[in-house]
């Protein structure tokens, strides 16, 4: 892109929902005598059957169309191809689908459903505005001591509700993404306001917190061998059933009773944990009241976050130690540990018994595994791209230059990272399966991470090229996403290439203002056709406005034919997946 | 390790060197053949392609069908490739890929529970680069072909490779060594070692596809004694086999092989240009078919009109049938090209009536009453045409999915045309094909909906009643130059070419040397098929400019007429510019006796640099402007410097391009079924002898060929609206009105038709043209249907639409009934 496209100011939606014997909705709206429209010629395709629609509404050159099945919005003026029709529905944007009423009032629209009524309103905001919204909803209520993965709510949409404790299987990883987004609004500020600009220090210390928290989960096993753990909780917080954690007691820590742990014989086995944890790191539960003591932690780290932590890590060391050389000594140090644990232990992460974590392995034996075969090609981009990380941060090359030549010349990992598709396609054919139903979607995140440090560090222009065509190659499926995140780091690393801006603007314009991951209406939509796969897997048409589909992280199909995939309205989402993809842009010079 | 596969199979040739009643025979007896060795012996597999040989199998010899049909149930007789042959893969257009599928894979599944998930060409001379895109959309993942083997193109990669189309569509394909019909000790040994040592070379397994081939066989009894002999020698790496197993044991390993992106040719270069009738057959009965089948979707859905499913049905087998690869190809005897008119004439004879009954119920509903006329029964005059007091109507038809504004033609003469909302439209009196009262018929512009319909009205030449219609025209002409908003066109009256063509908007001139001068080329040495022959540059000479005339000058339309000639043979070009028209259309008629030869078009344009851009089913290809001859659909372009011309035509699918000339091959004289023969036999029949008719048109424009519209020109040029005359009825529908709505051009509709299991939904066949993604939008309210989609380029897209509430669901070829 030669100059930066302008993201202008767009219409948001926003939805409040009412009980039908809340004072607050109009008395006309139940009394409304509803007619169905003429839609007999309509020029558009329409999200509901034409029998479906019910009634009608008009403001300002808008007309509203409620439907047994959703409300639809008709804009015969939008600017934009796709905001000439948009859909609204349970339970995101409606209580219940039966729309039996609408009322034009207040500059907005109130729909009358069966087991409510909702006020809905188009406000115009900017992309900025939007970005800062989104972070704030994450501050509020999802984020905790730094770590920011989602929050579930006790009650659907109350956010007052929510539980003060959370747990996701990628935690760290989903906080070093969010990390990243906030790193990159403080470089963006930080140029365009200066460094001592009170809005750029409130993102330093955002972004520095997130980053801490994300360190913290290297150290907090008191493993001292670079580990990296999971996740962790507090003593007040229980241990979620869901794989192995070892709760701190001195210089030992015991493995909880789950049901994976019995499972495997390991629960109550005692291991060391007695290596220190920075003490600005362990600041943040100890300012808090807790003790090391209090502390559990989740032991069974997978390459998702490795991966994911490294591109935090060379971000975070760019952009917030120029003037914290704390901060930049421990993440030198965090680096040079998990480096040395993967190259010290033949390209694996080992878990307290000593063997590889399920889901760490990097090195030729694994590739040839049946799972490692297709994943051999990924997670060789992943390690090439950790050496050269580690080499950047630390500034020193050793053995891992050794490594790194050693993974080229002698295992070919560099001529590996372009064959995943071949692999992956060569599975659906021995398995009958479809393609998209065995791709792995957080490993576009994965991919993106990989080959975007291994084109940016890499300097010989023979292994750049391998890289960029690895990176190219993987646009066989994260293209269809559509999603700047993914879009942006490609455009960075393969300059030569294309990606389609308007389809990025779209992005941005219809993300939703809040990460609430209450589902849609999508299955039976009448303008979506589903393709169902050869194995049963079934996708849309198109792809769906970020506002039309299901919420969720960079982890799932987007195009996939389903409602919701996030634990819906009882579960609110990290604001990463727009700040990240937001900030970086901006950063970049691509958006205005 | 059991790593080379024997694939026992039997090339069977329908047509070729003998009529398709031997083919018939020679597939019972190979079929028979097949099931006694699958009966002897108990380990040997069998694999057999075409779908339309099982159909013959099963109505005369059902026991024996049966037989087969436990065989197959039992995995050890295999079914490959899902399409009614092994058709020739560069110039059947891609709704007849999807209907070679559709009419198979449906068999295949009702009779043996399954479908084929295996293509398998092995015969077929060179691929088009949309293959995979048809593989896949058919069910199938993986490919088997040969053509063109090694010493022909030695780039594509060896054995087995990961073939992608841009569409981004993939399979898994085995390139076969040499010989498809491997039989005998020695031929059998040499293969077994040659690819005993390529599988040790590459790290894979290799097939070996043995039997006797091209008239029927399979293995004999000596092949697999001589095998199991080996293999009880301890020839551990022979296994018997079929190549579904084969691609699915390879992809149980570890399997890194190359991939590659582009066609798969050259082969028969003279294959896309040997025996112009069956390409003109082909041509317009693929167009035709379309067209009239979505007349009759659409008559069906809206009037009590019965679908015609079965009888598109019949008329599709027969078309893909006349696709395989022999005859298609021009290559096989003289005699097989009258079982091709006569299947070729059944298929298009369903067409004409099934079209015709669905435009006249569709037309029978609109409204053309006139207060004051009477029903034209009740007319004094002979017919109607002649109620000299009312203009008539004529409901022109457009089976397109954008509207077009095109020249119509109807019988007899007019004084004035006007349209449904009364507005005056252009039009001529132009020469008629008869020779019977007024000599003259009505040309005019008319503008009609996308997959819609519009009435005009007109007054005849000889109404008292009405003044001479005197309409502003865009047509110029004078002397040897004609012109309209568009272009301008100067021939030359030394040697009837064109001299100057230019675009009006920004004076561009695209003549830089020949430009329509017919050119004869030398065909004394290659083959009916060419073998080894890629380029067709040995220039004899060019005809000779007998007469050039302006015929014609009015309102609707300029015409000159060029005449050459040599020897005994002429060639006579009516070069038509109508009123808003962006390309200049050639109607050409030809006697041809000159054995032989080929006659070739040349367009020859300025500037540096040229790329050459062709239709290929489903999209386009862009090829070296090295003078080798190429496959095309309905057109080929030549473009340098940002400017370019394209050639339609309307039957052709032959051109070459040597640097920025491109030409196209419009009859390609060589003897019938020549194999390098040492042609001692005194008198030949010669396949494009005798009296010649067909189009072709010259298209100029700027920018990148794909980008400028050729596409939506060429189905223009291909497929004209219909004109009928209607009487004078009290009918509920308006005068002009659209099916369906796409909103993309470069989106073409290419099937709208009944789905095949006979629920009553509705099938609707998308095309990306121009090699861009896009979203488009549908929207059908005669079904209550509306959806969108996300295009790829080139991609095609199938969609189901139910009949109980008009929702759709994408599927692929095979309409949802089996995937």
């Amino acid at each position: 892109m030669n100059k930066p496209y302008k993201l202008k100011s767009h219409l948001c939606r926003s939805c409040r929902f009412f009980a039908l014997d809340d004072p607050a909705v109009p008395a006309e709206l139940l009394t409304a005598v509803s007619a169905a429209p003429d839609l007999s010629n309509f020029a558009y395709p329409l999200p509901s059957k034409k029998s479906d629609y019910t009634c009608f509404a008009v403001q300002k050159g808008v007309v509203w169309y409620g439907a047994k099945t959703g409300l639809t919005r008709f804009d015969p003026a939008a600017e934009r191809e796709e905001d000439i029709i948009m859909y609204f529905s349970a339970g995101r944007d409606l209580r219940d689908n039966n729309v039996k009423a609408l009322l034009a009032k207040d500059n907005g629209i109130w729909a009358l459903t069966d087991t409510g009524a909702a006020f809905i309103t188009m406000q115009p905001m900017s992309a900025e505005e939007k970005a800062y919204i989104l972070l704030q909803e994450t501050l509020d209520h999802v984020e905790r001591r730094g770590m920011i993965s989602q929050k579930e709510l006790k009650t659907a949409y109350d956010f007052s509700s929510k539980f003060s404790y959370a747990h996701s299987d990628n935690d760290g990883g989903f906080s070093a993404a969010c990390a990243m987004g906030e790193i990159f609004r403080y470089e963006t500020l930080k140029r365009e306001k200066g460094a001592d600009h009170p809005e750029t220090l409130g993102a330093k210390a955002i972004a520095t917190k997130i980053v801490e928290a994300c360190l913290l989960l290297m150290y907090i096993h008191g493993r001292g061998d670079g580990f990296v753990a999971r996740s962790y909780g507090l003593s007040d917080e229980p241990v979620p059933d869901d794989g192995f954690f070892f709760r701190r007691n001195g210089n030992k820590a015991k493995c909880e009773e789950t049901s994976a742990s019995k499972k495997a014989g390991f629960a109550g086995l005692e291991i060391d944990c007695s290596a220190p944890i920075p003490e600005r790191l362990s600041k943040l539960y100890k300012d808090l009241g807790y003790t090391d003591d209090d502390v559990y932690y989740k032991a069974d780290t997978s390459s998702d976050e490795i991966t994911l932590h490294y591109l935090m890590m060379y971000f975070a060391h760019k952009y917030l130690t120029w003037d914290d050389p704390e901060l930049e000594a421990i993440i030198k140090d965090a680096t040079t540990n998990i480096t040395n644990h993967i190259v010290d232990n033949n390209y694996e992460l080992r878990d307290f018994t000593g063997k590889a974590t399920t889901w760490a392995k990097w090195n030729p034996a694994y590739f040839s595994t049946v799972d490692g075969y297709v994943d051999g090609c990924l997670n060789s981009a992943e390690i090439l791209s950790y050496l050269l990380t580690a080499m950047e941060i630390t500034g020193e090359k050793g053995k891992w230059k050794e490594h790194y030549d050693r993974l080229i010349n002698d295992l070919g990992y560099a001529d590996l990272v372009e064959g995943h598709y071949d692999r992956l396609y060569q599975f659906c054919i021995a398995t009958d399966s479809s393609m998209p139903s065995e791709i792995m979607f957080g490993d576009h995140m994965l991919a993106t991470c990989s080959f975007w440090l291994l084109c940016t560090l890499e300097k010989d222009e023979k292994l750049l090229a391998k890289y960029r065509k690895g990176f190219t190659a993987w646009r066989t499926s994260i293209a269809d996403e559509h999603n700047p995140g993914y879009d942006i780091p490609y455009i960075l690393s393969c300059p030569d290439e294309k990606i389609d801006i308007e389809r990025l603007a779209t992005w941005f314009y219809r993300t939703n203002s809040s990460r609430l991951a209450a589902g849609v209406s999508l299955i039976g939509r009448h303008d979506v056709a589903p393709k169902a796969l050869i194995d049963g897997y079934t996708r849309t048409s198109y792809l769906l406005p970020p506002d039309e589909r299901f919420i969720s992280k960079y982890d799932r199909d987007p195009l996939q034919y389903k409602n919701e995939d996030s634990g819906g309205s009882r579960f609110i989402e990290s604001c990463y997946v727009y700040t990240f993809a937001y900030w970086l842009g901006r950063l970049n010079g691509l958006f205005e | 390790m059991e790593n080379i596969h024997l694939i026992g199979n039997a090339h069977l040739d329908p047509i070729w060197l003998w009529r398709w009643q031997e083919g018939c025979g020679e597939v019972l007896q190979t079929f028979r053949s097949a099931v006694e060795r699958l009966k002897e012996y108990e380990g040997f597999i069998f694999t057999c392609s075409s779908a339309s040989y099982y159909k013959w199998v099963e109505e005369i010899d059902p026991e024996l069908f049966e037989e087969i049909v436990s065989l197959v149930k039992e995995g050890r007789w295999v079914p490959v490739n899902g399409w009614w042959v092994q058709p020739d893969c560069n110039m059947p257009s891609a709704e007849s890929f999807a209907r070679q599928a559709l009419v198979s894979q449906l068999y295949y599944y009702e009779k043996f529970g399954k479908i084929c998930r295996t293509g398998y060409n092995v015969d077929s001379f060179g691929h088009n680069a949309m293959i995979p895109q048809m593989l896949v959309n058919a069910g199938m993942r993986c490919y088997v072909m040969m053509r063109p083997g090694m010493h022909e193109n030695a780039e594509i990669p060896e054995n087995l490779f990961w073939w992608d189309s841009p569409d981004g569509s993939r399979v898994l394909t085995y390139r076969i060594h040499d010989c498809y019909a491997v039989t005998g000790q020695k031929h059998l040994s040499e293969e077994i070692e040659y690819h005993k040592q390529a599988a040790a070379n590459k790290g894979h397994g290799m097939m070996i596809f043995y039997g006797v081939g091209n008239h029927g066989g399979g293995p004999t009894k000596g092949d697999i004694d001589y095998i199991l002999g080996l293999k009880k020698d301890g020839y551990d790496d022979l296994k018997f086999s079929s190549p579904d197993e084969y691609f699915k044991e390879m992809c149980m390993n570890a399997l890194d092989i190359p991939s590659w992106n582009d066609e798969l040719q050259h082969h028969a270069s003279g294959c896309y240009s040997a025996t112009s009738m069956v390409k003109q057959l082909n041509r317009k009965a693929e167009f035709w078919l379309e067209s009239a089948e979505k007349w009759n979707t659409v008559a069906a859905s809206s009037t009590n009109l019965p679908a015609a499913t079965e009888k598109f049905g019949d008329a599709w087998r027969e078309v893909c049938f006349n696709q395989f690869h022999d005859i298609f190809c021009g290559c096989s005897i003289m005699e097989a090209y009258d079982d091709v008119r006569d299947t070729m004439g059944y298929a298009m004879s369903i067409a004409a009536k099934e079209e015709n009954k669905a435009l006249l119920k569709i037309a029978s509903e609109i409204n053309t009453w006139l207060d004051g006329v009477s029903d034209s029964s009740a007319s004094n005059e002979r017919h109607h045409c002649r109620n000299l007091k009312f203009p008539r109507p004529v409901v022109v038809f457009n089976p397109l999915s954008f509207e077009v504004e095109t020249e119509v033609q109807t019988y007899h003469p007019s004084r004035k045309v006007t349209d449904s909302d009364g507005n005056e439209v252009i039009f001529q009196n132009v020469r008629s094909s008869r020779s019977n009262d007024s000599h003259l018929d009505t040309a005019f512009i008319a503008k009609v909906p996308a997959l819609g319909y519009n009435t005009y009205w007109l007054w005849h030449e000889d109404s008292e009643f009405v003044e001479w219609s005197k309409p502003e025209t865009d047509i110029k002409a004078d002397g040897l130059t004609i012109e309209n908003k568009y272009l301008k066109v100067e021939f030359n009256k030394e040697n009837g070419s064109i001299k100057s063509l230019i675009t009006k908007n920004d004076n561009h001139e695209f003549v830089g040397g020949e430009f329509c001068i017919p050119t004869i080329i030398d065909n004394t040495e290659p083959d009916t098929w060419a073998h080894n022959i890629f380029r067709f540059d040995k220039e004899i000479g060019k005809m000779k400019l007998a007469s050039i005339d302006l015929i014609e000058n009015g309102p609707a339309r300029a015409l000159i007429r060029v005449r050459h000639t040599v020897n005994g043979s002429y060639l006579s070009q009516d070069f038509i510019l109508s009123s808003g028209c962006k390309y200049l259309r050639v109607k050409c008629r030809a006697l041809w006796q000159e054995p032989l030869t080929i006659l070739k078009m040349p367009v020859e344009i300025k500037g540096n640099d040229p790329i050459s851009t062709y239709e290929i089913p489903s999209g386009f290809i862009k090829r070296p402007c090295n003078g080798e001859e190429e496959p095309a659909l309905t057109w080929g372009d030549v473009t340098a410097d940002g400017y370019g011309v394209a050639i339609m035509s309307d039957s052709k699918y032959s051109y070459d391009c040597p640097g920025n000339k491109l030409r196209l091959t419009l009859l390609r004289n060589s003897i019938f079924a020549d194999h390098y023969s040492d042609r001692r036999a005194a008198d030949f029949s010669y396949c494009d002898e005798g009296l010649h008719r067909f189009e072709y048109a010259i298209y100029p424009h700027a920018g990148k060929a794909e980008e400028s519209g050729v596409q939506k020109l060429a189905s223009i040029f291909n497929v004209r609206p219909v004109t009928v005359p209607v009487g004078y009825r009290k009918g509920t529908q308006p005068q002009k009105k659209s099916f369906i709505s796409v909103d993309k051009e470069n989106i073409s509709l290419t099937a709208f038709k009944f789905c095949e299991d006979g629920s009553g939904d509705v099938i609707i066949r998308l095309n990306e043209t121009e090699g861009r993604k896009v979203r488009a939008a549908i929207v059908c309210n005669m079904l209550d249907a509306g959806f969108y989609a996300d295009f790829n380029g080139m991609q095609i897209k199938t969609f189901r639409i139910s009949k109980k509430d008009g929702s759709a669901a994408e599927v692929n070829f095979l309409e949802g009934i089996v995937m």
